[in-house]
């Protein structure tokens, strides 16, 4: 019955997300980008592939922040079409995920003030998923107080910023704990709603989810050591939605070093064997790369089953590491840095 | 065709009238030789092919190998029979023994016309009753008269087979010299001299002759390179029409001195036999052409160099195993009976015309023989000695030239054969068709048959073009001037072969085991990427000049692909356009910015007037005026200065900005707003926007600068607002005369970007097809490969055959165009690969081409349905839309479309519904027309029937019955009855439209002829199939398939028609014996399933009979009998007979495999890489698939029959539902219209008359039309071509620019 009823709201924007998603490039398609000797080239290869004329006005002497930014254009279209046709409960959790959009966007805008940079060059680099209308007036703020009150009341932000008002000033260390309590209350947020939806959904985009929060507390850990960030309000950043909740994050909160991180994931059948592929030497994958590489896996995952709202998820996640490969890719052919440009994550 | 078919006869004779003369000059240093007038002849005939010299020797040997064997045969019969004297009955007799059946008599009948009129023309005055004589004398009966009467004819005739069939010039020169010598006045003395002659020659070659043998032969092997057809291509024949080089075969060179012919041992004269290979191909002397065809020509001369044939033997063997085993030769493996020379095979197939297997010499292959053909050709035995050189080849030709060589000019006129034409065709094409076939078929083998009448009258529609695979050389200079000219000419395919291995020096194709590769690594990927380039130019400029609505002149015409030295130009002359553009884009955009702040400003300084208008209102005149004055006045008595900043913002984001401000001041400003009314251009988009002016009051420098960082956030423009009224007035005034200047500035410039745009707009079209075209013959180029040289590009394309001179020509036009030297190479090519299929159409056939399309794409050269869809579609159709009423609106809208076609197709409209009904607007018209015949056979026009002739009944009914009493049926009796005794001329009597039994008795006619129609369509589709068999060569398909398939048909379903027209004729009204009135006419129904069930009634009705006829009872147990039987004929016949073949194949190739290297070289010659297994290509047909698909073709056929035929019931039904359905119309709609009888009547029948009209149109035009034409479209895909359409094929997609200017716009 579910699914019947899944199709009379959703069926269209499911048709049209798996549409999209065999665009999505294959193997062969960056066998071929990997050989191009230009950028020409690969506009040329790109033009045989979904993406079409998508660079077909550009002038000849193609820039990566161009193909860069074409793509995401591409993008944001393509879900914001998604999105305007949505009812609910799905475009509410298509509003979910440009949340984190938003909130890397704000992120941003404040480190650029900080930096005194000039607020319609930093309004250029934002994520156009995640711009909302008050963004650009968010230098206003010197306090993240202040940043709630007059900014971030409005968005849809707001009930995620509530832990982290103080009256300290701005700085990059505060940034930094914003950015991490907010995507905090964020994910657990997300993954709240994704069990309230329930069914095929909340499986899902729960394990998805919750990957994407043990990745934080990780990364978070890992980023942590060497830094003045006290092991207390290191806690306060992991987000409790994982499978490392509690226990790895009582662990992860007490460890010191690369090891102990290590040692932990030793627990975790999947995080072992991410932590046991990676490296910094040539040849091996860095841990970023495979936690890429594992969600990556789990976003494919996602369209292995029927009506959910996962697909969404799962697409807009695997279109960005497709961009994020073209561009690497480009920014190698561009750099004529051709050693490393196999170390695109990819994904069919 | 009738080019080819130029006369062989006629050229015949001044050809030998010049080797005569060649053979005098050269006979002291040449050997006797028959190449140069083989080539002559083939130059003469079909000047596009050429002959390998190979070939030519084997021609050449040939002829001797004959002479040898008949002169020895001769002598043989002259010692049997214990004589001394060598007569013209002695070769006679040899000449039957050793030529087969209708060639030998057709050899002696030429060879006496040639002798007598040699005669008649030599000795004109002195002669000429003798040549009387012997041209009255039938050819056959002239030896044997001859030989007691008239000794010296004879004698004559006795010498000649000699020469005849000998070295011609030699021995005809010795004839010449020793007539020449006697004068040939005293026939006696000549004669007399023969015998003298003659013996020795049996025994021991006589001096003279042995010099001419040896003259014969060895400098035949000796002085290769000097053979006269070099010299006449050096001389005479146009560049590329030369004889291709002479290999160095140093294998055939020796062979050939191995084994001089030895004239005299007649039993072992072993004819050392080869190929003939005829190219199509475009020789040069080019060492491209030698590099890349050496190989394929090897393969030729290789397997040309066949196994020696035993003579003998086969010449004994003949007579028995001829009638036996006809088809053996036919099988697949065939080839392990001796390969014989093609042109043997070519020869004696050409004198058969009935025979199955050779009919017309398009079928020939190299897997037949001599002796097989011999042997066929002895059972068939039909062609007579009265017409012989129709059927006769080249053996025979060559007697004649060999005859008339002797100088007799009153031969008989050869009749115009397209003999050498067709065995030049053959022999290029019947390779690959083979192979075709053989894949097509289950195993059995075959040749592709042109039934004869087909090759007589050009059907274009009856059969796709006959395709070939060609190479294509092209020198790398010429290459893109060629397929710019090939482009506008549409004709050919090309197919990827950019990456090309060399393998076993063969070429072999890659590309389609790597669609890899991609679209950057080929040659010419940057000429393509400049075309991009242009085109976004161009597109940006097309952007540019839509903006300003600037009409873009479309004047249709088609520029022809630049050069590749003028892309530069164009390039040129873009970049500037665009350049100029962007410029003057970008000197208006800083204007329109310009000229928006300071319209900004005005109303600024106009808004804010107001706000402070207010102010002063208020009462606080001094502009410290505040609107806290009162409390700060309270508050501390100290006067405040509020600040303002004013400026525009979006109007949409207003709310959020209030919002923001109030937050992030705490409600310490005062902000005032006020639209600005007219929307305002945004100067990058060119937008319409709409803004609000505000004006924002506070209080001290810091909430100065956080109002003005949340202006800045918001985007909106903040402006300097003079705080005094005098100043704002000033600027006020300042802004207004500046914006008078900006607007004239800003004129100017849009005027000058309107110039540029304008000129631009005359030559986009323009520009847009040149670089589309440039752009898609790099694209074509691409596909190309590069030799290893890099001097010449390879492609391989599909062409139309008919087409190859086009081709060539524009190929020359593409060289000379470029000024390139080396002319282009087209070669065919040999695969195993099915060509496309290519149905040429024309504008009116195009629509009907297009319905069958639909249903699948004709397999390669099947009967195509098309040509007979013409006139049935539109038939069928109509039975079921038969109204004339209707049909002529149809008709009408059709014609208005195919009247004003060109206008129409030129505006381009996209609707689909539109394009649809334009694209089949002939196919409409036809419909239309044919729907108002149909109409007039039903007599329905808008449901009314018309009394054009008077009716045939005359019913006496008052006016009071006929409203009251409603008995309007008809009786078509004679005494009581309404029949006047004479049928309505034409169509329905319209007097049933009025009768109460119209119903029945339409439907009673309409179901009737749409079985019968349905019945002879379905047939007519079965017998088609006969076309497809015999081209297919699966003859045996028509005695298993054909047959029961028909007899099913008509036994059942065509008997089911008989008996409608039985029941038509032989029942009727007036009929005096009871028995035939209508009362007593059986069902046909209850007839037929009574038939089917064998159920038969005993009883008859009073008065009645029980049957239609005597004998019904037997004759339809017979037929159903037989039909049911012929079922498992259908069913197992073809299974039964591949495992005949299977098994024979089998046994043929146990045998073969001990001739060696044959087999495999014959694959070779197919072009195919040796790696291929040409056998295992044939072998899947395994026998249960065979059996399977059989099995299911006969249920489907054998069901199919019965619910195909009552498919055909939906003529019936819909045409029912139609007029009933245009009869409540008229009932219900029009016809209460007309019943009002005031004044009021005409207004409302005014509107109901629209109501009517329209209902008509919609639902009895468009709608039924719709459903009419969908089930006409189902009879012809489902009922009809089910029968004999396979559709199996794929389109050809020729390279051409109209294509693709048709496609591209329609992508934008």
């Amino acid at each position: 019955m579910r699914f019947q009823e899944f199709n009379i709201d959703n069926g269209y924007l499911e048709g049209l997300c798996r549409g999209f998603k065999n665009g999505v490039l294959k193997q062969a398609d960056y066998i071929n980008l990997v050989q191009c000797e230009t950028l020409d080239d690969m506009k040329l290869h790109l033009q045989s592939t979904d993406y079409g004329q998508f660079l077909a006005n550009e002038p000849s002497p193609l820039a990566v922040s161009v193909i860069d930014d074409r793509l995401r254009e591409k993008l944001v279209i393509e879900f914001q079409h998604m999105r305007n046709q949505a009812v609910e409960p799905l475009a509410t959790f298509l509003d979910y995920i440009t949340y984190s959009y938003m909130i890397d966007n704000i992120i941003l805008l404040i480190t650029g003030t900080l930096h005194h940079r000039p607020i319609t060059e930093l309004i250029s680099k934002c994520h156009p998923l995640g711009s909302f209308e008050q963004m650009e007036a968010i230098h206003v703020a010197s306090t993240p107080a202040e940043l709630y009150n007059a900014v971030l009341v409005d968005t849809p932000l707001a009930p995620f910023f509530v832990d982290c008002i103080s009256e300290q000033d701005l700085d990059e260390m505060n940034i930094e704990i914003i950015r991490n309590t907010l995507y905090k209350a964020y994910l657990e947020s997300f993954y709240q709603y994704c069990q309230t939806l329930g069914g095929t959904t909340a499986e899902v985009m729960c394990e998805i989810l919750a990957f994407e929060a043990d990745r934080r507390a990780l990364i978070i850990t890992i980023n942590s050591f060497g830094t003045e960030l006290s092991k207390d309000d290191r806690v306060k950043l992991y987000p409790t939605c994982g499978r490392l909740h509690p226990d790895g994050l009582a662990a992860l909160a007490r460890a010191d070093d690369f090891e102990q991180v290590r040692g932990i994931a030793e627990y975790y059948a999947e995080y072992k064997e991410l932590f046991d592929g990676s490296g910094n030497n040539p040849g091996e994958k860095t841990l970023e790369d495979k936690f890429f590489e594992y969600e990556v896996k789990l976003n494919v995952y996602g369209f292995m089953q029927q009506f959910h709202f996962g697909v969404f998820y799962s697409y807009l996640k695997l279109k960005e590491q497709e961009c994020r490969n073209i561009v690497w890719i480009s920014e190698c052919v561009a750099q004529k840095h051709r050693a490393k440009i196999d170390n695109y994550i990819p994904i069919f | 065709m009738a080019r080819r078919k130029k006369s062989v006869g006629s050229n015949v004779k001044d050809l030998v009238g010049k080797a005569r003369e060649s053979t005098r000059r050269r006979r002291s240093q040449q050997p006797a030789k028959f190449s140069n007038y083989v080539f002559k002849v083939l130059k003469q005939v079909h000047p596009q092919l050429s002959m390998t010299n190979k070939a030519m020797k084997v021609m050449d040997d040939f002829m001797h190998d004959i002479y040898s064997r008949l002169v020895s045969e001769a002598a043989g019969l002259v010692k049997l029979t214990k004589r001394s004297t060598l007569s013209a009955s002695e070769f006679q007799t040899a000449t039957r023994l050793i030529l087969p059946g209708e060639l030998a008599k057709h050899a002696i009948s030429e060879a006496s016309k040639a002798v007598a009129s040699f005669l008649t023309s030599r000795n004109e005055d002195a002669k000429r009753s003798h040549a009387r004589r012997v041209i009255n004398n039938p050819p056959s009966m002239l030896p044997v008269t001859a030989n007691n009467e008239e000794p010296v004819e004879i004698e004559i005739f006795g010498t000649v087979p000699r020469p005849l069939l000998s070295n011609a010039r030699e021995v005809t020169g010795d004839v010449e010299e020793s007539m020449e010598e006697d004068e040939l006045e005293n026939d006696v003395e000549f004669a007399r001299k023969m015998p003298s002659k003659v013996p020795p020659m049996v025994k021991n070659p006589p001096t003279e002759n042995a010099n001419v043998y040896q003259n014969n032969i060895a400098p035949d092997s000796t002085t290769k390179r000097v053979l006269p057809i070099d010299n006449t291509a050096e001389r005479d024949v146009p560049v590329d029409l030369s004889i291709e080089e002479n290999i160095t075969d140093e294998e055939d060179g020796s062979r050939i001195q191995e084994e001089p012919h030895p004239p005299t041992p007649p039993t072992e004269a072993e004819s050392d036999t080869s190929t003939v290979a005829y190219e199509t191909s475009k020789p040069t002397e080019g060492e491209n052409r030698k590099n890349t065809h050496d190989g394929e020509k090897k393969k030729i001369a290789e397997e040309a160099e066949t196994v020696p044939m035993d003579e003998e033997a086969e010449t004994q063997s003949m007579n028995e195993e001829t009638e036996t085993e006809p088809m053996a030769s036919q099988s697949v493996s065939g080839r392990n009976v001796e390969p014989n020379t093609l042109l043997i095979v070519d020869v004696v197939g050409n004198t058969q015309e009935s025979s199955s297997m050779v009919s017309d010499g398009s079928t020939i292959s190299t897997q037949l023989t001599l002796s097989s053909n011999t042997r066929v050709q002895i059972g068939t035995g039909n062609g007579s000695s009265a017409e012989p050189s129709e059927t006769l080849g080249l053996l025979s030709r060559r007697n004649e030239s060999v005859m008339t060589d002797s100088g007799c000019s009153t031969l008989r006129d050869v009749p115009e054969t397209p003999s050498l034409t067709v065995r030049c065709q053959t022999l290029t094409t019947s390779r690959d068709s083979k192979q075709i076939d053989s894949r097509i078929g289950f195993g059995f083998f075959f040749g592709p048959k042109k039934p004869a009448f087909e090759q007589q009258f050009k059907m274009p529609l009856f059969r796709s073009e006959e395709m070939t695979l060609c190479q294509l050389f092209l020198q790398s200079e010429a290459a893109y001037a060629c397929v710019a000219e090939l482009g506008e000419l549409g004709l050919a395919q090309f197919r990827d072969v950019s990456i090309l291995l060399f393998k076993y020096g063969f070429v072999v194709t890659i590309s389609q085991l790597n669609p890899d590769v991609s679209a950057f690594q080929r040659k010419f990927v940057n000429e393509v990427r400049r075309c991009d380039e242009m085109e976004r130019k161009l597109r940006y400029l097309e952007k540019e000049i839509k903006r300003d609505d600037i009409p873009i002149l479309d004047t249709g015409e088609n520029p022809e692909a630049p050069q590749p030295r003028e892309m530069i130009d164009l390039e040129a002359a873009f970049e500037k356009l665009e350049n100029e553009l962007r410029e003057v884009n970008q000197n208006s955009e800083a204007l329109k910015k310009n000229f928006l702040e300071l319209t900004e400003l005005k109303h600024i300084l106009r808004k804010t007037q107001t706000f402070f208008d207010e102010m002063a209102e208020s009462g606080h005149e001094d502009e410290h005026a505040n609107l806290l004055g009162d409390d700060g006045l309270r508050a501390g008595g100290q006067v405040l200065k509020l600040g303002f900043v004013a400026g525009v913002i979006l109007r949409e984001r207003l709310p959020a900005f209030e919002r923001m401000l109030w937050r992030a001041c705490r409600g310490n400003v005062f902000l005032r707003q006020a639209e600005i009314d007219a929307a305002l251009e945004d100067p990058v988009t060119g937008d319409q926007v709409y803004k609000s002016v505000f004006i924002i009051f506070f209080q001290g420098d810091q909430l100065k600068t956080r109002v003005k960082k949340i202006c800045e956030g918001f985007r909106a423009t903040l402006y300097p607002c003079p705080e005094t009224p005098a100043e704002r007035r000033e600027m006020a005034i300042g802004v207004m005369t500046r914006i008078e200047d900006l607007n004239t500035v800003l004129g100017q410039t849009q005027d000058h970007r309107h110039r540029v745009l304008v000129a631009a707009a005359k030559n986009i079209k323009n520009w847009f097809v040149k670089v589309r075209k440039i752009k898609s013959i790099y694209h074509t180029l691409n596909l190309f490969n590069l030799d290893v040289t890099q001097k010449c590009l390879i492609a391989e394309c599909w062409i139309p055959v008919t087409d190859m001179e086009t081709i060539q020509m524009s190929l020359r036009r593409g060289t000379e165009r470029s000024g390139s030297s080396v002319p282009p190479i087209l070669n065919r090519m040999m695969t195993r690969e099915v060509p496309p299929t290519y149905n040429r159409t024309n504008k009116f056939t195009a629509g009907f081409q297009n319905l069958v399309d639909a249903y699948g794409v004709a397999t390669y050269r099947e009967v195509n349905p098309a040509s007979f869809t013409i006139i049935s579609f539109p038939f069928l159709f109509s039975m079921m839309f038969g109204d004339a009423g209707h049909g002529l609106l149809m008709t009408l809208f059709a014609l208005w479309m195919v009247v004003k076609e060109k206008p129409l197709a030129a505006k381009k409209i996209q609707s689909e519904i539109w394009v649809i009904c334009f694209a089949g607007r002939y196919i409409m018209l036809l419909m239309g027309l044919f729907s108002i015949y149909a109409g007039f056979i039903y007599n329905d026009v808008f449901s009314k029937g018309v009394n054009i002739f008077g009716s045939a009944y005359k019913v006496n009914l008052t006016e009071h019955e006929l409203q009251h009493h409603h008995s309007g049926m008809l009786v078509p009796n004679e005494v009581n009855g309404h029949y006047r005794q004479t049928p309505y001329p034409f169509g329905v009597d319209p007097i049933w439209m009025l009768a109460e039994n119209k119903i029945p008795y339409l439907n009673a006619y309409k179901m009737k002829i749409s079985i019968i129609f349905g019945v002879v369509h379905m047939g007519f589709g079965v017998i088609l199939g006969i076309w497809n068999h015999r081209f297919f060569g699966r003859n045996m398909n028509i005695l298993v398939e054909f047959v029961p398939q028909i007899i099913f048909l008509i036994f059942l379903f065509g008997y089911l028609c008989i008996l409608m027209f039985i029941k038509w004729t032989k029942y009727y009204a007036g009929a005096e014996d009871q028995a035939l009135t209508p009362g007593c006419a059986p069902s046909i129904l209850i007839t037929f399933i009574g038939m089917v069930l064998f159920k038969y009634d005993t009883v008859a009705l009073d008065g009645c009979e029980n049957y239609m006829y005597p004998g019904q009872v037997t004759l339809q147990k017979i037929m159903i009998i037989t039909a049911v039987l012929v079922v498992p004929i259908l069913l197992f016949g073809k299974p039964i007979l591949f495992k005949m073949e299977m098994n024979k194949a089998k046994n043929h190739a146990t045998l073969h495999n001990h001739n060696g290297t044959a087999e495999g070289e014959d694959v070779e010659v197919a072009g195919v890489p040796q790696t291929e297994n040409h056998e295992g290509g044939d072998e899947p047909h395994e026998f249960s698939d065979v059996m399977i698909h059989q099995a299911i073709h006969t249920i489907e056929y054998v069901l199919g029959s019965v619910s195909h035929t009552a498919s055909y019931l939906r003529l019936w039904a819909l045409s029912l539902a139609h007029s009933q359905l245009s009869e409540v119309l008229w009932l219900m709609v029009l016809r209460k219209g007309l019943m009002f009888q005031d004044w009021y009547g005409g207004v409302i029948l005014y509107f109901i008359f629209a109501a009517w009209a329209a209902l008509t149109v919609s639902i009895l035009v468009l709608m039924e039309g719709l459903s009419a034409f969908l089930h006409t479209l189902r009879l012809h895909w489902v009922e009809f071509q089910s029968k004999f359409y396979a559709g199996a094929g794929y389109l050809f997609v020729p390279f051409s620019f109209e294509n693709i200017m048709e496609v591209q716009p329609g992508e934008e």
